[in-house]
């Protein structure tokens, strides 16, 4: 029985140690993955895998996103998705994973309901996450919303595969010393009166200029990128969408861009970027905190106010940064009620979806309505009616971990040899207590 | 006849056994409860063991050794289920091919903590549970029952006690077909044991009934007027159909949820309050007095102190028993020392047991 029960380890072991995962693949199969939330904000993510095949549930986990299941028998249950901006679901196990169905009193049940993409329509799944099966070119949905078993009233927005992994230009192979011939971002620099000016960083300072060396962008899409520009001069000293100008490190290559550069308030932009060859990646919004994002991904913006934005990516010892300003202008009066965004408190008619949303305490606080793919349209029009300034960027969606944590060795190391001594002290203990019965008797 | 204390002492430390293994799925705390409740249990075997002839009160822990094993080896198949079918975490060790049905996957390390921190908190109350019916006999039980719960207390008592002294009787049986060197080869073979076994339990059984007979159970209680009866009976169906109200709008009109509560608590405090007048009208006697001693007091506080701490742990700030190994928490579980300590404090009633003593001593 011992032997065999050995034999039985050291299989296990050694299949364990043949077969173990290559971690993240950058492979050749790329499936798309599309997330609305409940607030009516959406995500699309095109997400590489090296396998033939992989299920619904590893294409969500390796989105990036935070995601809580409850893992059983026949699969795992989706109980929360999450990304920095926004979040939906039940923190299983502390509640119940369906916690907003099963509560009495809760209200209608909410869940996460589960699509995929057949024939350009999404199709809600008979099958959990597990136990579908996605190879290249699948498009999966997961939609927070009311729901019953056979079905749930809210789809994720629709967007096909072309639209959210689109063909890959490859990166120009050696870096023009000549100045790029893109136009000049058509970004006018003219400050709004009246409009709260966020206060750039020295990355966007305007009085340096982009070295024209610096232009491999690796994008198709010139006119939107802000890429630097040979404009040796700025000559105003306001706000210029540029590059900083720190030496590009060979190894990352970034594009960032804005779509509209100037809107009028209320109205959404698409801030889309692109990043290769770092190894972590992130954005600040305005004068948010830096939230880490993924390397390629856009993000629809509807800010109030002019805000800049500032994406840093980060290799093993080098750094790279991109800014973009958007440029806000304020509506033209109209006869019905003008919404003042920076300082008026919501009124009727200016009704805000979420009440939470602290739009109009924080003026310089840019507000994100909808996450979506580089070349995807944005998908303000195809969410919600209300999903046009919805939430501000939230803080990150992080679980409490309690007491020990792997990515903390002293207090791990602490844990374990505490639990060592009581393990040690109970041990003593107990064997001197069998010691003295044997005694006693 | 309880091992070395009290019954209610007993009792104390199976709430704090029950509190700690069921309150974390943390493995640490869990081994803790583990490693306390079988060392409890090795002093109890050695305190059985120092008696001068074999009690019932001596069979019965040996009687829990076959359960343990199965749990043992229950433990085991939890692990092994859990990480070859859930396909679930961040840190893959095995990836089989998806189109496997069931196992089909990665085989995640936060797929056999999970395995081992169930099976570890299966293995703790069943070692709890072992420690106390190994500690505290059925008939002591049922004293500590309160007068109106003695009938349905007797019909349990008597079903929990099923397996282990069916457990007894096969070992004995087959120790008595060894003597006459009956060898079973082929599935006939154990045929005789089988008969044996069921003459045994039907032996069992009339000698039971018997036995409650002549105590006077099921006999009639003193007498009742016709008004008292129907008074009882009148305050027993208001109870429990207040209580079906209760629960019926709370499950189905969530915003009476309170009114709801309210009457639940109505009709469940009727039907405790008539159960314990009907009760009083059962007089029972006691021949032997249980004694409590300082021992019972030290395992009885100690309990408390564990069973209060770990509720509040849960509750007062940082949980400190919390532990989930999938992501996105943390799969490596955490150790705060003092639900360390409180769980190690389950070892009290192995310092403090008594030698083996005559049966009187034992109270």
């Amino acid at each position: 029985m011992g032997r065999r029960l050995a034999l039985l380890l050291i299989g296990l072991v050694l299949v364990a140690a043949l077969g173990r995962s290559p971690g993240r693949a950058q492979g050749p199969n790329r499936a798309g993955l599309v997330v609305r939330f409940g607030n009516g904000n959406a995500l699309a993510q095109c997400v590489a895998f090296d396998e033939q095949r992989i299920t619904g549930w590893d294409l969500l986990q390796r989105s990036g996103l935070s995601v809580i299941g409850e893992p059983g028998m026949m699969g795992v249950a989706v109980c929360k998705i999450g990304d920095p901006y926004n979040q939906d679901g039940c923190d299983f196990p502390r509640e119940d994973c369906f916690c907003q169905c099963l509560t009495p009193g809760s209200g209608p049940c909410r869940y996460w309901a589960y699509y995929q993409l057949v024939d350009g329509r999404w199709q809600y799944s008979n099958v959990g996450a597990a136990g579908r099966i996605i190879t290249h070119g699948a498009v999966d949905g997961w939609a927070w919303g009311l729901g019953e078993v056979n079905g749930s009233t809210v789809e994720p927005p629709l967007l096909s595969f072309e639209q959210i992994c689109p063909v890959e230009q490859p990166p120009t192979a050696t870096p023009s010393p000549t100045p790029t011939a893109s136009p000049t971002p058509t970004m006018t620099a003219t400050p709004t009166p009246g409009a709260a000016m966020p206060t750039p960083t020295s990355t966007a300072t305007p009085t340096r200029t982009a070295t024209p060396t610096l232009t491999p962008t690796g994008t198709a899409t010139p006119t939107s990128i802000v890429s630097p520009t040979t404009a040796p001069t700025v000559p105003t000293a306001t706000l210029v969408p540029t590059t900083t100008p720190t030496p590009t490190p060979a190894a990352i290559r970034m594009t960032l861009s804005l779509r509209p550069e100037r809107i009028v308030a209320g109205e959404c932009a698409t801030l889309s970027w692109q990043v290769v060859g770092a190894d972590a990646v992130f954005l600040q919004i305005g004068e948010a905190a830096e939230q880490p994002v993924s390397p390629s991904s856009a993000l629809s913006v509807c800010p109030v106010v002019e805000t800049l934005y500032s994406l840093r990516a980060v290799a093993a010892e080098q750094q790279d940064r991109r800014t973009a300003i958007l440029e806000v202008v304020e509506p033209e009066p109209t006869p019905a009620s003008t919404p003042t965004p920076p300082t008026a408190a919501p009124t009727e008619e200016t009704p805000i979806p979420t009440p939470t949303s602290a739009v109009t305490a924080t003026p310089t606080m840019p507000v994100v309505a909808v996450l979506t793919t580089p070349t995807a349209p944005v998908i303000t029009t195809s969410a919600t009616p209300t999903a046009g300034i919805i939430a501000r960027p939230g803080p990150v969606f992080t679980p409490a971990v309690p007491a020990a944590s792997t990515g903390n060795p002293a207090r791990l190391f602490v844990g374990l040899g505490l639990f060592a001594l009581v393990l040690a002290g109970l041990l003593a203990a107990g064997a001197w207590a069998l010691r003295r019965q044997r005694q006693l008797r | 006849m309880t091992a070395g204390y009290h019954p209610l002492s007993w009792v104390a430390w199976l709430m704090a056994g029950l509190a700690a293994a069921l309150l974390t799925r943390n493995p640490f705390y869990l081994l803790i409860v583990c490693a306390a409740a079988a060392f409890v249990f090795g002093v109890l075997l050695q305190h059985h063991a120092g008696h001068t002839e074999p009690t019932a009160a001596a069979a019965r822990p040996q009687a829990w050794r076959p359960v343990v094993r199965l749990a043992l080896f229950l433990g085991l198949f939890t692990v092994l289920f859990n990480f070859l079918t859930s396909h679930y975490g961040r840190v893959v060790l095995v990836r089989l091919p998806v189109a496997w049905p069931l196992l089909g996957g990665p085989l995640t390390l936060e797929a056999l903590l999970y395995g081992l921190s169930t099976a570890l908190s299966f293995l703790a109350l069943l070692l709890v549970f072992t420690v106390f019916n190994g500690a505290v006999g059925p008939h002591d039980v049922l004293r500590l029952l309160p007068t109106f719960a003695y009938q349905a207390g007797v019909a349990l008592t008597i079903a929990v006690s099923f397996v282990p002294q069916t457990v007894v009787a096969w070992q004995e049986l087959q120790e008595a077909h060894r003597l006459r060197g009956y060898h079973r080869r082929r599935l006939r073979d154990w045929q005789p044991l089988f008969v044996a076994l069921l003459a045994n339990g039907l032996d069992r059984a009339v000698q039971l009934a018997e036995s409650m007979e002549a105590r006077g159970f099921g006999a009639a209680t003193a007498a009742l007027t016709p008004r008292q009866t129907r008074l009882w009976r009148t305050g027993a169906i208001i109870g429990l159909v207040a209580l079906l109200m209760g629960l019926l709008v709370r499950a189905f009109w969530p915003a009476a949820e309170r009114p709801g509560l309210l009457v639940m608590a109505v009709g469940a405090l009727l039907v405790v309050g008539v159960l314990m007048r009907q009760g009083r009208a059962i007089r029972r006697s006691r021949y032997r007095r249980w004694l409590w001693r300082r021992r019972d007091t030290a395992v009885t506080v100690t309990a408390l102190v564990v069973m209060a701490g770990m509720l509040a742990m849960t509750r007062v700030g940082e949980d400190l028993l919390f532990y989930y190994p999938y992501p996105p928490y943390d799969w490596m579980p955490p150790f705060h020392p003092v639900p360390g300590l409180l769980a190690a404090l389950l070892l009290m009633p192995a310092l403090l047991m008594p030698p083996a003593s005559p049966v009187l001593g034992e109270g």
